[in-house]
């Protein structure tokens, strides 16, 4: 038995990690306990064993091993009858947590694999080895040591596992990453020793030797159709640093000059952004479609694939899911992964060709006809009142003023800009430009813009489904004067905008600092929309007549 | 003539002071001049009786204010002062003064008659010496407010303010509460981008459009006022209206600082007519397409109604509006209103 003489030689240091394993193991089989895995796995010796055998080779046999081992034996009747105490309770809660990490984990995993199409039950294996990682103390057991032949042979199987497991990680994350030009770097740290990457959980050594760490730069969205913003699936990744150009490599330029336009506060508004989205996507898709061709890929699996494409660049956007796109940017990139989905054309060309029209036809619809449609719907409405507020700047707001304007001699409008200089010029500019009189005042003079106006028109970012208003900060301020007044409040919306949630708190992307303000509904009077001018709580019939609600 | 040349003179001069100082000095400082003012034109005209003393005063008030329109306090001054002169007369009669309540039937024509022709020279000591009594409580009036801010701001209070850099009635307020050992945050609404830098230590300033999303954490809003009025109603620097909207939705008291010079008797029928609309806001660059065509209204006052005020923090005590029109019988006399 060459194990042996090792084993009498490192007695003495091997004590403390025999007691450590001593531990983890205990964890492992309550662990096994709350998995309900069956106890009748024949081939393998009890796990009680094992850990003699790793004080005789700790190089080359991983912890990993013996959690699996211990995991997979279980056949110890007299452990798995211990009474539960609580520790177990708490061991259970710890188990519950990491399960559900796990779990998370698990799903990232699934889903970036499901083209490879593995199955569910190898990835089992390595999350639970990153369970038994996070489990508290327990009370060390008696253990009954046994012939180390059979443990030699053991380990050696379960190497043979753990290996092909981990190739088999590794071909999965290789298979994403074809389409990108990156540093690829695997999701799996590998580590031989006990030495590395130990970390410390109530004063026990606990070697975790895969560590799942998903690289920075490179996270995967889930894909879940309803949720642009990834932080609720995974725990907050740090942001990813811009300066480092090796990490944009990937990302294509149109998107990066978006990036860096909002950066330097270059849009103003939602629509702008949503418009040069649409546009960098368009440049995405066509150089995307050109490289496809190039390869001689398969064109059944191109709405596919472009989903997967997709995916980093977006990630890359949002800043890694850490903040959400701009409301009505996440409705317009929602519905064109939804038609992604369902592209199915004869050649890439074709397929291109299909895109590139639903995408010129948004622009469209969205922006320039919904843009009429508003303003011939509120035009009718500014005749009566001859007096119009405005509070900063919307381009759909402009547009309605503009058209009222030729059509009304006697209008009078008021502009109310939330600080001095700020967005608010522009309607004075595009007003003046065309030789019109305009009032211009700052928010210190809102109460008295409401006081002389008739009616004040809002432009804003999104409605929600309760049918509160998110626009500009300063905007609720206005709203409150003008209702002290009795003076109505319109707020212009296209359809694109109303979104499916209730009130989100959180900074956006893109968008730079601007910050949003909610409007109660109770405060608006009417919104308009391209379809009809509605009350502000019928907010969920414009998203049931539109399909923007939630399929998921 | 040589008094009436040397009144004019005086008027001229004040006048003048009044216009020459841009920002506007301190309400306080106003109202003291005021009061010097009028005590050096009583002292010049040395009116024989109380009528004429009544006629001079409001003249000479009436003068000054249509000069400066924004100014109320001129006219309070005046009219207190004329109220101080009642009293001393009839503390020298020993009479009480008729009841408010009476007043309605004016059945003492004859304490009229007798009114107006008592004679000056007998309460003219009096009169200067409570002239005088009149500006000390003027200067002492920061100081009573302040005193006022322990028993409104406590501990872990977050603190809405407007106009902290332009009042130092507001100032004392908030330093008194500091130096008390209060413990609470500060949050100053500022008007320009300037006054950013030179927030005092304790306070952190926002713009006037950002007072809405910190409206919330909010638990006090603390406003100056610029004058108050008997049905409670009161200016305040402009934007103080959106402030006190959004804090009555969000049901945070707010709380007017108002000394008492600042209680003007009449009902303000049209306050457009305060409004020094000074400066023009849109930028240097769109100056030159946009003469003729843009106006910019800066507007100095908003005006609150009085179900947006909490209390009233006068130097003598907290006072809630509906009581303005009660304690404005202690500083003016009826019968100055109605003949004014």
């Amino acid at each position: 038995m060459s194990g042996n003489p090792n084993i009498t030689e490192k007695k003495h240091p091997a004590d403390k990690i025999k007691e450590t394993f001593e531990k983890l193991k205990e964890e492992l089989k309550t662990l096994g306990m709350i998995l309900g895995v069956n106890n009748d796995s024949t081939t393998q010796p009890p796990a009680s064993s094992t850990h003699s055998k790793e004080s005789t080779k700790p190089d080359d046999k991983n912890p990993y091993h013996v959690c699996l081992q211990l995991f997979f034996s279980g056949s110890n009747s007299e452990i798995f009858q211990k009474d539960v105490t609580a520790d177990d309770k708490k061991a259970r809660k710890a188990a519950k947590a990491a399960e559900k990490k796990a779990r998370a984990e698990k799903s990232v995993a699934n889903k970036a694999a499901a083209a490879a199409g593995s199955t569910q039950q190898p990835q089992k294996k390595p999350e639970q080895a990153g369970k038994n990682q996070e489990k508290p103390k327990q009370e060390p057991k008696q253990v009954v040591p046994d012939s180390t032949e059979k443990l030699i042979e053991e380990n050696r199987q379960l190497t043979k596992t753990t290996e092909q497991l981990a190739a088999q990680m590794e071909s999965l994350v290789v298979v994403e990453e074809t389409k990108t030009n990156g540093d690829l770097k695997s999701a799996i740290k590998k580590t031989t020793g006990v030495e590395k990457n130990v970390r410390h959980v109530h004063n026990v050594i606990m070697p975790s030797a895969v560590t799942f760490d998903l690289p920075k730069n490179q996270v995967k969205i889930v894909a879940s159709d309803s949720d642009e913003g990834v932080a609720s699936e995974i725990e907050s990744t740090a942001i990813s640093q811009l300066d480092d150009a090796t990490c944009l490599a990937h990302i294509h330029p149109a998107f990066l000059t978006l990036l860096a336009q909002s950066e330097l506060e270059k849009i103003p508004d939602v629509e702008t952004v949503c418009i040069k989205f649409i546009k960098a996507f368009k440049e995405f898709l066509r150089d995307w479609t050109a490289e496809r061709e190039k390869n001689q890929t398969e064109a059944s699996s191109f709405g596919h694939d472009l989903d997967l494409a997709i995916r980093p660049q977006l990630a890359h956007l949002t800043q890694n899911g850490h903040w959400p796109l701009p409301f009505a940017l996440g409705n317009t990139v929602r519905l064109l992964k939804r038609t992604i989905k369902r592209v199915d054309d004869q050649t890439n060309a074709e397929c291109g060709e299909t895109l590139q029209n639903y995408l010129e036809d948004t622009l469209s619809i969205n922006f320039s006809s919904a843009y009429k449609a508003i303003s011939q719907l509120l035009v009718r409405k500014i005749r009566q009142f001859k007096k119009v507020v405005v509070f900063d700047w919307c381009p759909v707001v402009n547009h309605v003023l503009l058209d009222a304007r030729e059509q009304i001699e006697d209008m009078q409008l008021t502009v109310i800009d939330a600080n001095s200089s700020g967005r608010g010029t522009r309607h004075v500019k595009s007003f003046v430009d065309r030789g019109y009189n305009v009032k211009y005042v700052t928010m210190k003079g809102a109460s008295w813009a409401s006081r002389d106006g008739a009616v004040l028109i809002l432009g804003c970012s999104a409605i929600f489904a309760n049918g509160a208003v998110a626009a500009q900060k300063g905007a609720l301020a206005s709203v409150l004067t003008a209702n002290h007044y009795n003076i109505p409040v319109i707020v212009v919306a296209e359809h694109f905008k109303f979104i499916d949630k209730g009130q989100v708190f959180q900074r956006v992307a893109l968008l730079g600092r601007q910050n949003i303000e909610f409007i109660q509904s109770d405060l608006v009077t009417a919104v308009v929309t391209d379809l009809r001018i509605l009350g502000p709580t019928s907010a969920p019939a414009v998203l049931k007549a539109k399909a923007l609600t939630d399929m998921a | 003539m040589d008094s009436n040349t040397d009144i004019e003179d005086l008027k001229r001069e004040f006048i003048f002071t009044l216009r020459r100082k841009f920002p506007r000095d301190s309400s306080s400082s106003i109202a003291i001049m005021t009061v010097n003012l009028i005590r050096k034109i009583i002292f010049r005209e040395n009116p024989r009786t109380m009528a004429d003393l009544q006629r001079s005063l409001t003249s000479h008030c009436k003068r000054l204010h249509a000069s400066e329109r924004s100014e109320l306090i001129i006219i309070n001054i005046g009219l207190m002062i004329s109220k101080l002169a009642r009293d001393e007369v009839l503390q020298k009669r020993g009479g009480r003064e008729p009841e408010p309540l009476y007043s309605l039937w004016r059945d003492d024509d004859e304490t009229m008659e007798r009114l107006k022709n008592a004679d000056m020279k007998k309460i003219r000591k009096d009169l200067q010496a409570s002239i005088k009594e009149l500006s000390t409580e003027i200067e002492s009036s920061r100081e009573c407010i302040a005193s006022q801010s322990t028993e409104l701001l406590f501990n872990n209070d977050i603190v809405m303010v407007h106009s902290l850099a332009t009042s130092k009635t507001m100032h004392s307020f908030l330093t008194h509460a500091v130096k008390s050992g209060r413990k609470h945050r500060v949050i100053d609404v500022v008007d320009e981008e300037e006054h950013l830098e030179t927030a005092p230590d304790f306070v952190t300033p926002i713009e006037l459009f950002e007072v809405a999303s910190r409206m919330p954490e909010t638990s006090k809003v603390v406003l100056v006022a610029a004058a108050y009025f008997p049905d409670g109603s009161c200016l305040v620097p402009a934007g103080g209206h959106q402030i006190a909207l959004l804090a009555k939705r969000h049901c945070v008291p707010v709380y007017v600082l108002a000394p008492f010079y600042k209680l003007c008797p009449f009902f303000m029928t049209d306050p457009a007519s305060l409004h020094s609309f000074r400066s023009n806001t849109l930028p240097f660059d769109m100056s030159a397409n946009s003469a003729g065509h843009v106006d910019c209204l800066h507007p100095a006052f908003d005006a609150l109604q009085s179900d947006l005020v909490t209390l009233f923090v006068s130097n003598t005590s907290c006072i809630i509006p509906s009581h303005v029109n009660r304690l404005k019988e202690d500083y003016y006399h009826s019968q100055d209103i109605a003949d004014f």
